[in-house]
């Protein structure tokens, strides 16, 4: 078991540096560089910098070094927390995204909680009253939530929100909180307000999870095992919940990894629709502005979450499932 | 037993399962699959709107209304105000009137002017597919504009957007998926037929794709498009890139598959006959599976279609004048525009049926992709 | 009758209920067993066999229903009959009755234990619920069933898994769990068919040892009638979802009486077959499916004694040919006319 572990940490470390050669890459693409951007924005207003001027403003950021080199100053420098700089903020990238990356944590793991506790429970009635109308009422809704796009659940829950009671249910915060310290009355404030987005980011996962658990559990319940067990005098209740519904979380459990990255995918766009202070509408405005070195940040963050998700759920595997214990290592 | 289950050869009664081809069995499984077929009819649908838009739509999608902005989609009536029918149905005409209390400009029917709704009218003139000019459209008025789905801040008729923008979206998909299917193929393929190096290198390449969060990446792709290129290799750059990344479900199927017949005795067979790798994989070897490929391009679809609409939307993907679902929607990003004029979500409701209608199909398909398996 | 049953079936009626129809699995079986005994019940697949055993358990499957007859049982140490049939299937006192007075060896050992808990837990398990012991108890009990099922290192055995586990080795664990609480029956749906040939005659051995030994009856359910004559005290030949012949299993081997049972018989190989080269004679045709139950007697279109306008009309009734031997076949009623 521990050499299991041992290997699933070295897979994720290679996966975190090829993604950090990803992150690299897409900062170089657009084309010219940052100085380019910033001479043709400063001449629009007027300001004409010479050539020069530029040419030290390269060498000063680097710019003139091999790609390579500059590869290994950036992540050297990510490795002592230094993400680089943002010229669009004038400051250094882990200023501008400190506080919204434990936003975005904390809106992508209630999501992940919240995704999971419905999908299960949700997925234990269906299967056990199949065919009941609330199975069929869970059917129609799952079938939407996969259809429907995040942000358009969004965009109709703010018109609704505006026509009936006249607010935004966009923000995480009351506007008296928005610009004070975090307190215990700031934390609820932000309670109150994280079921929209957390109901907009984790409903087409919860579709997904609900089915899959569905479908799972039809196929366990009718396993020998549960027949035997039942057989033993096991009541009804505690036989549901010891074997066929510890069996059907299992794939559940092996996607959570994969299930982060939807959640993170889509939490940009929901963010901005939303106008929640997390990274998303940050990173959407760093990708226009090409503030490719923010934007770059935060790829490295949203991948490296995901790596840590698929490594939880790895663990947890090897938790909740004995045969993946003894898989190879025996 | 009926008789449309059996079938009479040389006198003999034979049951017509017995001799069906593959894709027979998979028709009549598939048939029996309501919302599937209810599916496979709405695609149909959205189908003849990407060819013929011109045709359907009765304005090009950047006719403005000067009279009718941003106001409410035209109700179309049989019955007139006194109660009366029209066999003909009409719209009124509107005039602007400006809210007391709000001081927003509102449209009120003007019920005193019935404007009749004429089919198969001429209208503005286009060129169906670059080919042919015509001007006939399938629906129109004579006086003034109609605009079923209402207009935009800028009195463009919604009703011709969306059917110009199903075409865009619908054929991003398509030419997605293709794209997709034969990287798939092509990287599935070498994968699951020469195995070993090529093999480990692709898995690990799928699998690194695989744990990446793709909309981000697509989003840093997008954004990293000059902004000064023409709206067509935008198109089609957008189109490789959500492709790109795509691909890894297909090729996944494909390098399975390919594993599996690998050792079967018809390639074995085939190959001893002289026959060319690329010939055993894709004259022998592909057509067993085929069914299971039409299955994942046909659920891959919605996601392509999902990215773009989503690239879209944040300003990342295309751009007018190049109209999709998504550029369409990028007008309803705020609150205001959204409480102004709300049916502008009537696109986000093309969107929903496309996916939905994928999402059955797919799922018909995947049961009927296995006929014999009941 | 003054004789004390164990369990009296009478007229048990199960079918499978489609949209649209429902199919009859199990139709009018009676059966009675005496404390202590051995019965085999006998079919080919699907004769519906394993849902009659099921149904004494009322563990069928959701599609199957009781649709009549009563499963009277007197296992119970205050000498109270209950009857099966009437119990609510998830009530709690057929729970009690579950693996406490009746438990069960099935088929396929691997797939019979949970993947996800160790043998022990689910052994202990029916112990904790069915006696109320305290866990470390629980466990010294589990350890010793262990050993006597013939599982050496019993103590660590516990802590493993049925993956672990060779297929004997599981089924000794299974044959352990369904002793754990003395049942007064046990049902045994063809616990050897799924283990090699060398495996097959220790389990069995082992069965008839722990049968010896805690006085259990034994319902023995399986296609083999060579395995069930080294077992059982009584046959009942079953065929789709009737009883053709029950007798003592000595009546049975030397005088057979039904066409069916004759057939079956002949169908085994025996060393004196082999050495005058007679061939073994199979059955002729193929069990019907289901949905085609031929009218009358259901045997009567693969009977080489088919006799026309009587076999084709009704189904025969059990009769008593000598004691506790009954036929279901118009051959003998002819018999009786004739006299």
């Amino acid at each position: 078991m521990f050499s299991l572990i041992v290997r699933r940490i070295i897979s994720a470390l290679t996966t975190l540096f090829l993604i950090s050669i990803v992150a690299f890459i897409l900062i170089q693409l657009p084309p010219g560089d940052f100085v380019d951007a910033y001479a043709s924005k400063k001449s629009q207003g007027g300001v004409i910098i010479t050539k020069e001027q530029l040419d030290a403003m390269r060498i000063q950021m680097g710019l003139d070094k091999p790609l390579y080199q500059q590869y290994l100053k950036w992540i050297g420098g990510v490795l002592r927390g230094n993400l680089g700089y943002s010229w669009e903020y004038h400051r250094p990238v882990s200023e501008v995204i400190g506080e919204r990356i434990s936003i975005t944590l904390i809106l992508a793991f209630s999501t992940l909680l919240f995704t999971y506790v419905l999908a299960i429970s949700i997925g234990i009635y269906s299967a056990v009253r199949q065919y009941s109308i609330g199975d069929h009422i869970a059917t129609v809704l799952g079938y939407i939530g996969l259809a429907m796009p995040g942000f358009l659940f969004a965009l109709i829950l703010l018109y609704l929100g505006q026509k009936w009671f006249g607010m935004s249910v966009g923000g995480l915060f009351s506007p008296e909180f928005v610009d004070v310290p975090w307190s215990w009355a700031k934390f609820m404030d932000m309670i109150k307000h994280l079921w929209v987005p957390v109901l907009v980011l984790g409903m087409a996962g919860t579709a997904f999870q609900l089915r899959t658990m569905r479908a799972t559990l039809l196929d366990e319940l009718n396993k020998m095992y549960v027949t035997a067990a039942r057989a033993g005098g096991v009541p009804e209740f505690r036989l549901l919940m010891k074997y066929p519904v510890r069996m059907a979380i299992n794939p559940i459990v092996a996607t959570l990894g994969w299930e982060l990255s939807k959640i993170v995918s889509g939490a940009p766009i929901v963010g901005l629709v939303l106008s929640l202070p997390s990274t998303g509408p940050l990173f959407i405005q760093a990708l226009l502005d090409q503030d490719m070195y923010l934007a770059g940040a935060m790829i490295l963050f949203y991948c490296t979450m995901v790596v840590i998700g698929t490594f939880i759920s790895d663990i947890l595997l090897m938790i909740i499932d004995p045969r993946m214990r003894f898989k190879r290592s025996s | 037993m009926t008789d449309d289950r059996h079938i009479n050869i040389n006198g003999k009664k034979i049951r017509r399962v017995d001799i069906a081809t593959h894709w027979q069995l998979m028709w009549w499984q598939f048939r029996k699959n309501k919302m599937a077929m209810i599916s496979a009819g709405i695609l149909g649908i959205f189908l003849i709107i990407s060819l013929f838009a011109e045709f359907i739509a009765p304005y090009s999608p950047g006719t403005r209304n000067p009279g009718y902005l941003a106001a409410p989609p035209m109700r179309v009536h049989f019955f007139d105000d006194r109660g009366k029918f029209h066999l003909r149905p009409f719209i009124y005409g509107s005039v602007q009137k400006r809210d007391p209390v709000t001081l927003r400009l509102n449209y009120v029917d003007d019920t005193s002017k019935r404007i009749p709704v004429r089919v198969l009218t001429r209208g503005e003139s286009y060129k169906l597919w670059g080919l042919f000019k015509s001007d006939v459209h399938l629906f129109g008025v004579d006086e003034g504009m109609i605009n079923l789905f209402g207009t935009d801040k800028l009195g463009r008729d919604l009703f011709t957007r969306i059917m110009y923008a199903t075409r865009i979206s619908i054929s991003v998909g398509a030419i997605g998926v293709i794209f997709a299917f034969i990287i798939g193929i092509i990287m599935g393929g070498i994968a699951g037929y020469f195995g070993g190096i090529a093999d480990e290198l692709i898995m690990r390449l799928m699998e690194f794709i695989r744990s990446i969060p793709t909309l981000p990446l697509w989003m840093a792709l997008a954004a990293a498009l000059p902004r000064d290129w023409p709206p067509l290799r935008v198109y089609l750059v957008i189109i490789v890139i959500l492709s790109g990344i795509g691909w890894t479900t297909l090729g996944r199927r494909v390098r399975s598959k390919l594993f599996s017949l690998r050792e079967e005795d018809f390639v074995l067979s085939a190959r001893l006959a002289g026959c060319s790798n690329a010939r055993i994989i894709l004259r022998h070897m592909l057509p067993s599976f085929m069914s299971y490929i039409i299955v994942d391009l046909t659920v891959s679809f919605p996601y392509i279609i999902l990215a773009e609409t989503s690239l879209s939307f944040l300003g990342l993907g295309l751009r007018e004048p190049v109209v999709s679902w998504g550029v369409l929607l990028y007008a309803a990003q705020n609150v205001p525009a959204l409480a102004q004029m709300p049916w502008l979500l009537i696109t986000g409701l093309f969107v929903v049926i496309a996916i939905l209608a994928f999402n059955f199909m797919g799922d018909g398909l995947r049961d009927a992709a296995d006929p014999l398996a009941k | 009758m003054g004789k004390k049953y164990l369990l009296n079936v009478k007229n048990l009626n199960i079918s499978w209920r489609l949209d649209k129809a429902s199919v009859p699995i199990v139709c009018g079986v009676d059966f009675s067993l005496e404390p202590g005994k051995v019965l085999g019940l006998v079919g080919e697949s699907g004769c519906g066999k394993s849902v009659t055993a099921l149904s004494l358990m009322r563990i069928l499957p959701k599609e199957l229903k009781i649709e009549d007859g009563e499963i009277l049982f007197n296992g119970h140490n205050g000498g109270k009959t209950v009857d099966i049939a009437k119990l609510k299937p998830k009530g709690e006192d057929i729970q009690k009755i579950r693996g406490g007075r009746i438990s069960m060896i099935f088929q396929e050992p691997m797939s019979s234990f949970s993947p996800l808990h160790t043998i022990g837990n689910q052994i202990i398990e029916v112990i904790e619920i069915h006696k109320k012991t305290a866990r470390g108890e629980a466990e010294e009990i589990t350890i010793n069933l262990l050993k006597k099922a013939g599982i050496a290192d019993a103590r660590d055995a516990v802590k493993r898994y049925p993956f672990e586990f060779s297929g004997g080795m599981l089924q000794r664990a299974m044959i352990a769990k369904a002793l754990s609480c003395n049942p007064s029956l046990l049902i045994a749906d063809e616990p050897t068919t799924a283990l090699d040939v060398t495996i097959q005659a220790q389990i069995l051995n082992l069965m008839r040892d722990l049968q010896r030994e805690f006085g259990t009856s034994i319902i023995f359910i399986s296609h083999d009638l060579g395995v069930v004559g080294q077992m059982a005290d009584e046959v009942a030949i079953m065929y789709m979802g009737k009883i053709v012949e029950r007798g003592p299993t000595k009546n049975i081997f030397k005088t057979p009486k039904h066409p069916y049972t004759i057939k079956l018989l002949d169908a085994i190989p025996r060393l004196g077959n082999l050495e005058d080269r007679r061939r073994l004679e199979p059955i002729r045709g193929t069990v019907p499916g289901l949905f085609n139950r031929p009218p009358g007697c259901i045997f009567h279109d693969r009977c080489d004694s088919y006799m026309s306008g009587i076999c084709d009309s009704a189904f025969p009734d059990l009769r008593e040919m000598s004691e506790n031997h009954f036929v279901a076949c118009y051959l003998y009623e002819k018999g009786e006319m004739d006299q």
